[in-house]
C-alpha cells in the first residue's frame, strides 16, 4: 500500500506524542480547508475543526486521544491550529465556485494484479477534465515546512490524478500552513516519469525492508 | 451468459459504451414476473423485505444500522443540487446551499419525519453543515464533470427505481443517477465511491433487473453503467435476458442468505 504519506516520510525518528499532535493538527487543518473552500465562516478554528471532524468520523481514535489531553496540551494545540489556519486563510484566499473546486479528492489504483495499491487524497482539485487541454490544478496543504518529501508528494498527486482520469493535470501545488510557502510545478512527461521512479523506489525500499 | 465490460473512465470510453450499447434488449413478460414472485414467496419473511444492489454485493449479510453522515448525505443533496444547476445555471455551491435550506425549511414546517435527512440536518452544528455542503459539492461537481460530454441527451434521475414483488412482502430498489434517453431505449448511469470489488458486476445486474421490472412494458435498459471516479473505472452490463436473469437470481440468493442470517440471529 503506497500513499502520499509513504512518499513524504523521512527516516528521522519522531516523539510519539509529537506525531499524534502533528496528525491531529493535520486533520484539523485539512478539515478547516474544506470549510474555507465551501465558504463557511469559521468562528473558532479549533472548536469548529473538532466539531466537523466528529461529525464526519465520530469513531476516529485520534479524537479519543484529543479528549484526554491535559489543559496545557489542549491550549498549545488550540494556538497551533489557530496560527496555521490564519496562515492558510491568508495564503489561499477565497476559491470561486466557477473553478469547480472539489476537496479531499480520493484516488485509488491497483497495480500488479492488485498486489500494489496506490492511494491518494488531494486537498483541493480545481478545473475540469472535460476540455481539449488540461486545466486541472491540484493543491495540497501540509502543516509541515516544504522539503524534498513535499516535491515527491506533488509528483505523486499528479501521477495518481493522471492514472485516475487519463488526463494530465496542468499544475500540482503544495501550500505549507507552517511557513505560508506555496510551491507549484507544471506537470509534464518528465515530472510523471519521476513520480513513477519515486513509486518504484518506495516499493523497492518496502521489499528490502520486509 | 451474463457479461461485464470494464473500461477506463474517460469521455472517449463512455462515449463508446453509449454508442455501442445493444439495440435489442430483454423484455420481461407477465410470466417472468409471476415466476420471480413465486420464488420470492418461497423464501418466507416476517417483516417487509427490502433488497437492493448493496445487499446483493454483501451477499445478504446483515448490515450495520444506517446513520446519516456527510458521506451518506452527499448523494441526495448533490443530485438535487445538480438538478437545480441544470435548471437555473447557478453555481454548484449555491445550489447545494439552496437544497440544504429547503431541507431545513421542510423540517421547520413539520414535513420531515424523524430519521430523515432534513431532520438530521436540523440537528447538526454549523461546521458539520459546512462539511456536508463540501461533500455534496464534490458529488455534484464530479457528476457534472462526468456527464457533460455525453453523446446523447441526459437528465438527472428524479429518484431511484422501486418494484414491489406481488404477494411476497418484498421491495426491490435500483439505484440510478443519470438517464440517457436514446431512440432505442434508456442507458442508465450510476456513480459509486471507492474501487469496484468482485461483486460490482452482480450489483450492477441487480440495478438492471429492477429497472427492467419497473418499466411499464418490462423493457430492460440498453446498458447500465457503473462509474467509479475514485478508481477511474467504468463497468457496464447490457440489457440482455442473460443479465436480467442473473440479476434476478442474485436477488433470490440474497433473500435466502438474509433469511438464513435472520434465523441464526434469532436462535
Amino acid at each position: 500500500m503506497i500513499s502520499s504519506a509513504t512518499l513524504r516520510a523521512t527516516r528521522r525518528t519522531l516523539d510519539l506524542s509529537d506525531a499524534t499532535m502533528g496528525r491531529a493538527r493535520g486533520v484539523m487543518i485539512s478539515t478547516l480547508f474544506r470549510l474555507l473552500v465551501a465558504q463557511v465562516h469559521v468562528d473558532d478554528p479549533f472548536a469548529d475543526a473538532i466539531a466537523a471532524w466528529r461529525g464526519e468520523r465520530p469513531d476516529d481514535e485520534l479524537l479519543e486521544v484529543l479528549a484526554h489531553l491535559d489543559a496545557d496540551q489542549t491550549a498549545r494545540l488550540r494556538a497551533d491550529v489557530a496560527s496555521h489556519f490564519a496562515t492558510l486563510a491568508r495564503g489561499v484566499g477565497p476559491i470561486p465556485s466557477s473553478w469547480r473546486p472539489r476537496t479531499s479528492q480520493r484516488a485509488l489504483q491497483l497495480l500488479g494484479g492488485g498486489r500494489v495499491c496506490l492511494r491518494d487524497v488531494v486537498d483541493l482539485v480545481v478545473g475540469t477534465t472535460n476540455h481539449e487541454f488540461a486545466n486541472v490544478a491540484l493543491v495540497d496543504v501540509t502543516t509541515s515546512p516544504l522539503g524534498a518529501g513535499a516535491e515527491r508528494v506533488m509528483r505523486y498527486h499528479a501521477l495518481l490524478q493522471t492514472l485516475r482520469t487519463s488526463v494530465v493535470p496542468l499544475r500540482t501545488s503544495m501550500f505549507s500552513s507552517a511557513t505560508g510557502e506555496l510551491w507549484t510545478l507544471d506537470v509534464d512527461t518528465e515530472l510523471l516519469m519521476r513520480a513513477v521512479d519515486d513509486v518504484a523506489a518506495t516499493l523497492a525500499h518496502h521489499r528490502d525492508a520486509s | 451468459m451474463s457479461s461485464l465490460v470494464q473500461r477506463r473512465l474517460t469521455s472517449r470510453d463512455i462515449t463508446e459504451l453509449v454508442d455501442d450499447a445493444p439495440h435489442d434488449v430483454a423484455q420481461m413478460s407477465e410470466e417472468h414476473r409471476a415466476s420471480l414472485a413465486s420464488r420470492f414467496r418461497a423464501v418466507p419473511v416476517i417483516e417487509h423485505r427490502r433488497l437492493d444492489a448493496w445487499m446483493v454485493e454483501q451477499a445478504g449479510r446483515p448490515h450495520t444500522a444506517f446513520a446519516w453522515s456527510p458521506a451518506t448525505a452527499r448523494r441526495i443533496l448533490g443530485t438535487n443540487a445538480l438538478r437545480r444547476v441544470l435548471a437555473t445555471s447557478d453555481t454548484i455551491l449555491n445550489a447545494v446551499r439552496d437544497e440544504v435550506a429547503d431541507q431545513l425549511v421542510r423540517t421547520v414546517k413539520g414535513y420531515a419525519r424523524p430519521g430523515s435527512l432534513g431532520h438530521w440536518l436540523a440537528g447538526v452544528s454549523h461546521p458539520v453543515l459546512g462539511l456536508i455542503t463540501s461533500e455534496a459539492v464534490n458529488w455534484a461537481t464530479q457528476a457534472l464533470d462526468l456527464v457533460e460530454g455525453l453523446p446523447a441527451p441526459w437528465r438527472v434521475a428524479t429518484s431511484d427505481v422501486y418494484y414491489d414483488v406481488a404477494g411476497a412482502r418484498t421491495t426491490l430498489r435500483g439505484r440510478r443517477d443519470v438517464l440517457l434517453d436514446t431512440t432505442d431505449g434508456a442507458i442508465i448511469l450510476r456513480l459509486r465511491s471507492g474501487q469496484p470489488g468482485k461483486s460490482a458486476g452482480p450489483g450492477l445486474r441487480s440495478d438492471l433487473v429492477v429497472a427492467t421490472l419497473a418499466h411499464p412494458e418490462g423493457l430492460a435498459p440498453r446498458r447500465y453503467l457503473g462509474l467509479w471516479p475514485d478508481a477511474g473505472l467504468v463497468l457496464a452490463v447490457d440489457g440482455t435476458m442473460d443479465n436480467v436473469r442473473a440479476g434476478a437470481r442474485d436477488f433470490i440468493r440474497s433473500a435466502v442468505a438474509q433469511r438464513r442470517h435472520a434465523l441464526v440471529r434469532a436462535a
